[in-house]
């Protein structure tokens, strides 16, 4: 077991490395004129030499990445000086991302328990009743779920449950904690002001995860413990909670962490269309006003959530399933 | 008083035909309100400021049209502009100091401070709060847009200040209650320029900061209580002003970078009170009904312009290319980009409305003339056009490329955000040959549009407003004669220069000057609704709720 | 290596992990006639995927014959504005207008109250863009994965660590988020090459997102080609002589076709939905060329007045993409029957 977190945590600082390298080619070596880009749009000479230095643009492109990562790693990734000033914003990258990343973790938590809401008693169902009214239904859903655009989806929503009927706000967000002086807030606001983004945020992933708990479902039932429960006179419910249901959503369970992970850069839509000030909004005001520092700095932020949140997922289910150290 | 970000409002506005647009520019002044009546005190107004952010809330930095609306609130300022719609509301008044008294020779000016003004921590304002706003605003460590040349550069002691050997403008002297200012030259738009907002009283020892103050302490009717960049900014009265402007909320609450659509939606639905970043272009028209209750058209000072770049070795530098482009632009189209109640058409550098200004039909604008264009270019060509990112900027361009297109000129969109596009195009060299763009007056005179754009002796390195990068001695010495003079003759002098760089050399394709369309919710008071003319947006000062 | 065992493309994750595979019995003594035979009968009785391969060779003809077709006959392309027009709504669906060879007919009507250009033909010349941007990556995607996975899988040893580990390293990334990165900062050099017949952007879409996609085909051919290598005709080819690159050829390759094409259309689907998503952030297609994503944009800015313009971009996606799915799903069943419900 310790062998197998160490070797864990090993390849995922290989990961760290490798990701942050692949950043820095894109954003420092692609564009034509990183310093610039880096400086703002107002920059003296001053300023160019000053940032030039700060990014160590003005050394070989090895000694760069290494200032970059050092400065990364001393500083925590969302230290203050981890990845520098924003010019267009004003602010500093960290604070940018601080301010920005409860909005995208609403978003993307409040999403994963929408659609494991909906995924798991739809998955269930049409796994218990194969080719049922239920499981065509299931089907259907399914790949109008993973063939519709959130964009798309979101416009639709956005048009009909908050413009025609009027029952949600019309893309604004509401603070949980703290809202800002006479700004709506707290827990209900929150909720209300979120529910259509995590609809439409939480459809694709259902769609997959009612497929999967589907596929996961029927695979169990046909186990010889099952069959074994049965036999031995189990009543239903028992043998499906007990049994079955148990043993079928743990994958599940595992894949949910990953999937939290993967939806960060799923957000960008769903922010951008109903004006979320997330770091996926951020992400795409920063391209419109050339802000390459922001864009940059959700990047490898983002990136290193994933990173962290799969190692913790992998090192959890080693604990949960001994069976992996066997892979 | 806007300047050059003007053009991202770009992004959001729109067009009419010629006589439509007359008649309601013409309704929409009836019925804006009469002004800085009380209207009812109290409340908190919900603002949006959909799709941009406050360029700097410091008044040494903010040069963007929606940002000043704001500092309107929480400057204060030796004269000002009163909370009024025209024509008082574009006349100096005394604010802070009573009005000056100038020497003979019109070149020493004196503003004696009134007693009782104080900033929101209750620092009383004097004269010094004055000095030292000039001195910090050209302070060259500031690289504040307050410290070019046209605006304070006829002061003694310029050169060395902005030059970077002196930390304080020598013209300037306090002593007690009194701020005198000498002039190296005489300079008759001078109280316009002293009144910019840059110029605005800053508390003691405000330190020099080129990123900006984020919350400066102010001394205006409002102050700025709190700012988050990106996401929202609260404005609230100033428990500690005397003075005379109104002040009728008690709080003003800005949300910004909203979307443009959901914002509109919002106001229709109450939930927000007013967008300070605009209207989307495609909705204003459905807005028709309400003129004068919820929605109000007020014309501005201002220019839309195609800026031919006219530096040697680009494709406009030929004379005949660029009347070519003036004849075969479609300028009903590039209005009706904006939306309904956009503005009028123009082919001329001044808008209507600024002393001089005189009609001549020079180029069609009525649509294009392509037969007229073909006459003056043949010869096919490559261009590159700068646009904005968003909205009208890039229908426009798709207007521009296919009028371009009818006389054998294929063209090249290049888009940016409005900052973007104005630091790209500002710098000399830049490889463009047409920048959509617009600018709107920072004080009401011709030296405003014609010396700052066109003057081609202002042409520098870097941010250059000279956008077509047009240097024509002719128009230089003109330009040079018109600005000393005062008066009619001052007038006469810059409207002939106008007519004749449009006629004569044609730098740009100006193809409108824009309206404001304000746009309110239900829960305000159409009654207290103001359109500042100088500050050209709604007074936020002057509105208040039902 | 467990964990990234477990990662998968989200939307393919279950659809293709466990199909692709010929059948089991199939060996030298069946002839390549006989097994296309089978899967087709097979794939026939997926009414579903039927319907769906019909769709997706009229939607391809439309859009590369139809288009040119249809904008001959009405007169105007799908880049020519209509100006002139006294509203400030693009005019609704069958509309004439005056245009430049007297009335022209908008279908769809205009879309844009300033340019008034056929959404109609924008719509036909959109489908051009994007499935020249999603089977462009996915040619990308399939061939670096193809040849990754069957070079790692063959050969095995440390190459084929070094392949797992780049494709496990790859997965990191949050997908969306470098493509987004890398459109924006490669874009503006690589925007204006079009070898001739591609629009503006279309070239750094299919680099950016084949360039990131090729991962998951890897992984399956890689798992295919592991369990070939032990099969006795393998081993046989081997004995008498055969080099790599032959039995590569000659006898693995033909055995990752099934896969191959199933995989590959699903991921038709998903990179119609990446151009879709990219060019509504404007990091796509750039105009005036049309693609469904920048008309979904576009039409999102007329939502209050003419709602159809946002459907129609909308619907266009939904139903190509839905299509892929379905026939990728269909393809599965017919290649392995195992696979079936």
């Amino acid at each position: 077991m310790t062998r197998y977190v160490i070797r864990r945590i090993l390849w995922a600082l290989v990961l760290f490395v490798v990701v942050t390298f692949v950043s820095y080619v894109i954003f420092f070596l692609i564009p034509a004129d990183p310093v610039k880009l880096f400086a703002g749009r107002q920059a003296t000479a001053e300023d160019l030499a000053r940032a030039a230095h700060y990014y160590g643009l003005d050394q070989p492109f090895y000694v760069q990445y290494w200032k970059f990562l050092s400065r990364l790693v001393a500083n925590g990734i969302i230290g203050k000086h981890a990845m520098g000033f924003s010019y267009a914003n004003r602010q500093w990258i960290s604070h940018v991302i601080k301010d920005r990343a409860p909005v995208t973790a609403s978003l993307v938590f409040g999403g994963a328990v929408f659609w494991m809401l909906i995924s798991v008693p739809i998955g269930i169902l049409s796994a218990l009743r194969p080719r049922s009214l239920a499981d065509r239904g299931a089907t259907i859903f399914v790949f109008i779920g993973i063939s519709a655009h959130p964009v798309f989806l979101a416009l639709i929503f956005l048009y009909i449950f908050g413009y025609k009927l009027q029952l949600f706000p019309i893309g604004s967000y509401a603070d949980f904690f703290n809202p800002p002086e006479g700004q709506p807030g707290g827990p209900i606001q929150w909720a209300w002001h979120m529910f259509l983004p995590w609809c439409t945020f939480a459809i694709l992933f259902a769609a997959l995860y009612v497929r999967m708990i589907r596929a996961s479902v029927i695979e169990t039932m046909s186990e010889d413990y099952v069959r074994t429960a049965r036999a031995k006179g189990a009543p239903e419910w028992i043998v499906m909670r007990s049994h079955i249901l148990r043993n079928a959503l743990l994958p599940i369970v595992t894949m949910l962490g990953m999937d939290i992970a993967l939806g960060m850069g799923g957000a960008v839509f769903t922010e951008s269309v109903y004006s979320l000030p997330g770091l996926g909004q951020a992400v795409v005001q920063s391209l419109e006003t050339f802000d390459l520092p922001v864009t940059m700095g959700v990047v490898v932020f983002a990136t290193t959530a994933v990173l962290i949140v799969n190692l913790i997922v992998d090192i959890l289910y080693a604990f949960i399933d001994p069976r992996i150290k066997l892979a | 008083m806007q300047r050059r970000l003007w053009l991202s409002i770009v992004a959001i506005a729109a067009g009419l035909s010629l006589l439509v647009a007359a008649g309601f520019a013409g309704a929409a002044k009836s019925a804006s309100g009469v002004a800085g009546k009380a209207g009812k005190t109290g409340g908190t107004l919900n603002v949006n400021l959909s799709a941009t952010d406050f360029d700097f809330l410091d008044p040494a930095l903010s040069y963007t049209s929606w940002t000043w609306q704001f500092t309107y609130l929480t400057n204060l300022k030796l004269l000002n502009y009163p909370d009024k719609p025209r024509p008082e509301g574009s006349q100096l008044v005394a604010e802070a100091s009573a009005l000056p008294t100038v020497s003979a020779d019109g070149k020493t000016y004196t503003f004696t401070i009134k007693p009782g003004f104080k900033f929101n921590t209750g620092e009383v304002v004097t004269a010094q709060s004055f000095a030292d706003a000039i001195d910090r605003t050209l302070n060259p460590k500031m690289q504040s847009p307050g410290a070019q040349d046209v605006f304070l550069g006829a002061v003694v002691g310029y050169a060395d200040m902005v030059g970077g050997k002196s930390t304080h403008l020598a013209g300037v002297t306090v002593k007690g209650a009194a701020l005198t200012i000498k002039l190296a030259t005489v300079d008759p738009a001078f109280l316009s320029k002293i009144s910019l907002p840059f110029f605005a009283a800053i508390p003691k020892g405000l330190p020099i900061n080129d990123k900006g103050e984020r919350t400066p302490a102010m001394a205006g009717p409002y102050y700025i209580k709190s700012y988050e960049v990106g996401r929202q900014a609260v404005f609230e009265k100033n428990p500690n002003y005397k003075g005379g402007r109104v002040a009728n909320l008690d709080r003003i609450v800005v949300t910004i970078n909203t979307d443009l659509d959901q914002s509109f939606l919002q106001v229709k639905s109450g939930q927000s009170d007013y967008d300070a970043g605009g209207l989307p272009p495609a909705q204003v028209a459905s807005l028709a009904p309400l003129l004068g209750k919820q929605f109000f058209v007020d014309t501005q000072l201002e220019v839309d312009y195609v800026a031919l770049n006219t530096s040697a070795g680009r494709f406009f530098s030929d004379v005949n290319a660029r009347k070519a482009a003036n004849n075969a632009v479609d300028r009903p189209a590039m209005l009706r980009a904006r939306g309904a109640f956009a503005g009028k058409r123009t082919d001329q550098q001044l808008p209507p409305g600024i002393a001089g200004f005189r009609d001549e039909k020079i180029y069609p604008i009525a649509g294009a003339n392509v037969e007229k264009a073909k006459s003056f270019w043949n010869k096919g060509g490559k261009i590159t056009i700068y646009t904005g990112n968003k909205g009208a900027a890039l229908i426009q361009a798709q207007v521009l490329q296919f009028n371009f297109k009818q006389i054998g000129v294929d063209t090249d969109i290049k888009q940016f955000t409005s900052a973007v596009l104005y630091a790209k195009a500002g710098t000399k060299g830049e490889a463009y040959d047409a920048a959509l763009v617009g600018w709107g007056s920072d004080y009401p005179d011709a030296s405003d549009f014609l010396d700052v754009l066109l003057n081609g002796q202002n042409i520098h390195d870097t941010n250059n407003n000279n956008l077509a990068y047009f240097n024509v001695p002719e128009v230089n010495t003109a330009l040079n004669k018109a600005a000393v003079l005062g008066g009619d003759a001052r007038a006469k002098a810059y409207g002939n220069v106008d007519v004749m760089i449009a006629a004569k050399y044609a730098p740009w394709v100006a193809y409108d000057n824009r309206n404001e369309r304000s746009f309110i919710s239900t829960r305000m008071d159409p009654a207290c609704f103001v359109f500042q003319p100088i500050y050209a947006k709604m007074d936020l000062a002057a509105a208040c709720l039902k | 290596m467990a964990a990234t065992d477990k990662t998968a493309d989200p939307l393919t994750r279950e659809g293709v992990s466990a199909g692709g595979l010929p059948p089991t019995e199939h060996g030298p003594t069946v002839t390549a006639r006989s097994y296309w035979d089978l899967v087709w009968r097979r794939f026939r009785r997926d009414k579903g995927a039927l319907w769906s391969l019909l769709f997706i060779v009229l939607l391809i003809l439309v859009a590369f014959i139809g288009a040119p077709v249809a904008a001959h006959f009405l007169g105007h392309g799908p880049n020519a504005p209509h100006f002139g027009m006294d509203t400030f709504t693009p005019v609704g669906p069958w509309t004439y207008v005056p245009g430049v060879s007297g009335k022209d007919l908008l279908i769809l009507g205009g879309d844009d109250p300033t340019l008034q250009r056929d959404e109609f033909l924008r719509l036909l010349y959109g489908a051009q863009a994007s499935l020249e941007v999603a089977v462009g990556a996915m040619v990308i995607s399939m061939s670096l994965g193809v040849l990754l996975g069957a070079i790692a899988g063959y050969f095995g040893g440390w190459i084929d660590s070094i392949i797992s580990r780049l494709t496990d390293v790859v997965m990191a990334f949050p997908y969306l988020l470098f493509v987004i990165a890398l459109a924006s900062t490669v874009g503006s050099r690589i925007d204006n090459i079009t070898f001739g017949f591609l629009g503006n952007g279309v070239l750094t879409l299919i680099l950016v997102i084949g360039l990131f996609g090729w991962y998951y085909p890897a992984r399956i051919v890689r798992a295919q080609v592991l369990s070939l290598r032990e099969k006795e005709f393998i081993e046989a080819a081997r004995m008498v002589g055969a080099s790599d690159a032959r039995i590569i050829r000659s006898h693995l390759l033909p055995h990752l076709v099934a896969p191959t094409i199933v995989y590959g259309t699903v991921i038709v689907a998903q990179y119609i939905l990446a151009e879709a998503g990219l060019s509504f952030l404007g990091l796509g297609i750039k105009l005036p060329t049309a693609s469904w994503g920048n008309l979904l944009q576009a039409g999102a800015t007329y939502y209050l007045n003419q709602p159809l313009l946002m459907l129609w971009p909308g619907l266009a996606v939904l139903f190509t993409t839905l299509a892929f799915n379905l026939l990728g799903d269909g393809l599965r069943d017919a290649f392995d029957p195992r696979s079936s419900r």
